[in-house]
């Protein structure tokens, strides 16, 4: 449980306040409404890359490290396919140097060509780094690919490919800037020992006089139902055969994905959990395995990634993965293994709300998926899901028609 | 209208960190430290145990050793064990380092009794079932064979090899090795490290009294017997320069570095200080040059790495394998900067600034103060360490940097490892 305030500025800006006094440090997060969902097909990983040009100078700042550095601080910043988060946290003393460095950015950016062209290069190779230089490294981009034929989850954050970041001029910088980075399209979240400051204050101080933009009116491609089981097969030069399969699923903010969460708690939470107990350790076809839920907020994928070990059929494996998918659609979990999942999920909620930076962010992501309440309720949806919701949830979820499989080979 | 190009003035500040564990010792010698904040719904306890790598003949067996804690005891199954930890709504992490490994796990407070009944279990009655050591073997050598596919990986392990050589620190696991890893050595290693001499508790979050009685109650058995530390390697190989070709990276992984010391030393403080302005924060030297202003490399890092017996420097990066020589001379040339040239009174401010900063960060609530325990514990450091350190950093001068530098980096000793 969190406590926090929230309001709203003239300019549209979401502002929470979480006050903790038992913390030296302050934790600030901005979270922007704008991921690579909302990119041109033809020019991916502009969102991305939009990240790193946050750091490469501001009007009237020209690096933001370095001051932030300067004050005892450091941060960093993530961007999703819904969503872009960036978080500092430094000493209390200084969180007015935090306002004036997020606000300033949030203003205008410098648009240096020469920053612009030095961060392209600094994302192909966290393109390599992170993917095409990686074992397996392509598996989510084919699946990705195979999965969506309309919707933009058909790419991932960091785009289709290194061209199309090559291709990004200051023009679609710009026009990203001006429609998507305005106060309006954020949210500000702040946690630490805030009543020591006049912070609400210093927060319309700051960020007040920002400029609201225009309200941006999302016309995403609606992804069509899937009707018939899509299938691939690769051959890469990798030690093992893996095995990825991907149903479709609803919205994060649906009603029901607390129950499609669980059951992905179900199959690969903790040793217990089914995947791990039948496929690991009793029949032993996969070295590791485990699901999860991409939670997004149009319709995600639930993924389930396996290694299979030398030796094993990927065939026999793809059938024993359906069949432990199937004893979920046709009979009811017991009493314990529901209360298991529960206290499992209830701890890893618990466990986002110690240090200022995470609670910052929770209540920073609770609100631009819906609102930052959301947080507090959480435990308490959880632990309302019944027997039989998990065996509806499964019944809508693991079927055939809805999945994407990959049979990702080792070249012999 | 707020002026934009009034910067606000940026408070100096000095942060003095102190940690202060209550401390209990039981009778068996079992040290049991705690950080106490009732207001958190959550415990963390870490059993910390002196039997790494570094006390192993054969490799692979302290790991083995560990993560077979959980497999089996005389009264449970792997399955009961896995479904007792579950159920209570715990997560266990085994960690196996080089000179300790511990058992990690946190959980509701409410679950405190029952987790010790079971931790106390794994500890003093493991059975190595002989079904459940083969299949970690069989799981060892497929996680293995992906992570040597691994530029980056196998640039470490061959780093750390070249490095310390016939050093325990230097002798890394190979998929050869696993099938030589048996039952019996387990049951031997366990014997002769996993007792009380050897264990540390640690807990923080909501504790209570009775937690200190808990811990007496299930750990205070376990019997406690000195053995013989092993005879250390003092000899430094010579440096190497070794280059592996892998047709299919699209990128080489570049280690460079050498042997360092420990966090004993009284030289630690001026190099984690130089190791930092090198390459230890995102405005770091090498950032700066091979990222921000060359877009030479996503990421490249310098670290100064301390085990309880000795350290290891080095500086990291992957980068496109055409610049890869372009990259090379650019992090001897920042080393060599770092040796010869004053640096600026602003770089030492703010250097200094970002370390009390994130000293403050390890101050974030319990749970934070709990790695920085740890990590103290481990060192066999006075609490009192941090706060001298950061005496020590307060009156640190550019001239003191430099001649660190240049005690640090033995710039005609440089192991340097390029694979991809």
């Amino acid at each position: 449980m969190i406590p926090f305030e929230k309001y709203q500025l003239d300019n549209g800006l979401t502002v929470i306040l979480q006050p903790d006094e038992t913390t030296p440090i302050v934790a600030v997060d901005i979270c922007y409404l704008v991921g690579s969902r909302d990119e041109n097909p033809n020019k991916t990983g502009l969102a991305h890359l939009f990240e790193h040009l946050m750091f490469g100078g501001s009007k009237n700042v020209l690096d933001f490290d370095t001051v932030l550095q300067k004050a005892g601080g450091e941060n960093n910043a993530f961007t999703t396919v819904d969503y872009t988060n960036y978080y500092l946290s430094l000493p209390l003393k200084n969180i007015e140097t935090a306002f004036y460095l997020e606000s300033d950015r949030m203003n205008e950016l410098a648009f240096l060509p020469k920053i612009l062209d030095i961060q392209k290069h600094v994302v192909i190779e966290e393109f390599n780094q992170s993917y095409l230089n990686q074992p397996y490294g392509d598996l989510l981009f084919l699946l990705k690919d195979l999965a969506y034929k309309v919707h933009p989850y058909q790419w991932n954050p960091i785009g289709k490919s290194p061209n199309h970041i090559k291709s990004m001029n200051m023009n679609d910088v710009k026009e990203f800037f001006y429609t998507f980075y305005r106060p309006n399209n954020a949210v500000l979240s702040i946690a630490g020992d805030i009543h020591k400051f006049d912070c609400k204050d210093l927060v319309n101080k700051w960020f007040g006089g920002i400029p609201k933009g225009n309200v941006y009116k999302r016309n995403l491609p609606v992804e069509p139902t899937q009707s018939e089981a899509r299938f691939l097969e690769v051959f890469r030069n990798v030690p093992c055969d893996c095995l990825c399969k991907a149903y479709k699923m609803g919205k994060r903010t649906d009603n029901d994905f607390i129950s499609v969460d669980l059951v992905s708690d179900i199959l690969s939470n903790g040793q217990s959990s089914r995947l791990q107990q039948k496929l690991v350790k009793s029949q032993q076809i996969f070295s590791s395995i485990s699901s999860y839920t991409t939670g997004t907020l149009d319709n995600g994928l639930f993924i389930i990634i396996g290694y299979l070990n030398n030796g094993v059929e990927i065939t026999q494996a793809d059938n024993a993965l359906v069949e432990v998918l199937n004893e979920l659609k046709t009979t009811k979990i017991s009493e314990y293994e529901l209360v298991k999942v529960k206290n499992k999920a209830e701890t890893a909620l618990i466990s986002s709300e110690f240090s200022v930076q995470d609670k910052a962010m929770q209540l920073a992501l609770y609100e631009t998926i819906r609102q930052a309440e959301d947080f507090n309720l959480e435990t308490n949806k959880y632990r309302s899901v019944s027997q039989d919701d998990i065996l509806n949830i499964c019944s809508k979820l693991f079927k055939a028609e809805q999945s994407s499989t990959i049979y990702y080979k080792a070249k012999k | 209208m707020t002026d934009r190009t009034k910067a606000p003035l940026i408070h100096d500040f000095v942060f003095l960190p102190s940690l202060n564990p209550q401390r209990h010792t039981l009778d068996n010698g079992i040290d049991c430290l705690l950080l106490p904040n009732a207001h958190l719904a959550m415990v963390q306890m870490i059993v910390q145990i002196k039997a790494g790598a570094f006390y192993q003949e054969k490799l692979g067996v302290a790991t083995a050793c560990l993560k077979m804690l959980r497999e089996g005891t005389t009264s449970l199954s792997s399955v009961d064990i896995a479904e007792q930890l579950d159920y209570i709504g715990s997560y266990l992490i085994c960690n196996a380092g080089k000179d300790y490994v511990s058992l990690h796990i946190y959980f509701p407070p409410k679950a405190t009794r029952q987790v010790m009944c079971l931790l106390a279990d794994l500890l003093k009655n493991p059975t190595f079932p002989q079904q459940q050591l083969d299949i970690y073997k069989q799981n060892l050598k497929n996680e293995l064979a992906v992570e040597f596919e691994k530029t980056s990986y196998k640039a470490r392990c061959c780093f750390m090899e070249t490095i310390f050589d016939q050093h325990p620190y230097g002798r890394i696991l190979h998929i050869d090795d696993i099938d030589h890893i048996h039952r019996s050595d387990l049951e031997a290693f366990f014997q002769q490290y996993y007792h009380a001499k050897n264990i540390k508790i640690f807990a923080a979050g909501q504790i209570d009294n009775s937690f200190v009685e808990n811990v007496e109650e299930y750990f205070g058995d376990i019997v406690g017997k000195t053995n013989a530390e092993p005879t250390l390697i003092t000899h430094i190989p010579q440096a190497e320069k070794k280059y592996f070709e892998k047709q299919d990276a699209v990128q080489s992984s570049i280690f460079i570095g050498q042997r360092s010391i420990t966090k004993q030393d009284p030289d630690w403080p001026v190099f984690s200080l130089a190791s930092l302005v090198l390459g230890g924060y995102f405005g770091s030297r090498l950032m700066k040059n091979i990222r921000e202003d060359k877009g030479l490399a996503y990421h490249i890092y310098a670290n100064l790495h301390t085990f309880v017996h000795a350290g290891m420097f080095y500086v990291a990066a992957d980068v496109n394998k055409s610049q890869v020589q372009e990259s090379v001379g650019q992090i001897y040339h920042e080393m060599e900067v770092l040796q010869t040239a004053l640096m600026s009174k602003e770089e030492l401010t703010l250097v200094k600034n970002y370390l009390y900063g994130s000293l403050m960060k390890c101050f974030d609530g319990v749970f934070a103060q709990l790695d920085l325990l740890l990590e103290t514990e481990k060192h066999n450091l006075p609490l009192a360490f941090w706060a001298n350190y950061v005496e020590c950093i307060k009156t640190m001068t550019a001239d003191d940097l430099l001649a660190g530098a240049a005690r640090m980096l033995d710039m005609d000793n440089m192991t340097e490892i390029i694979v991809g």
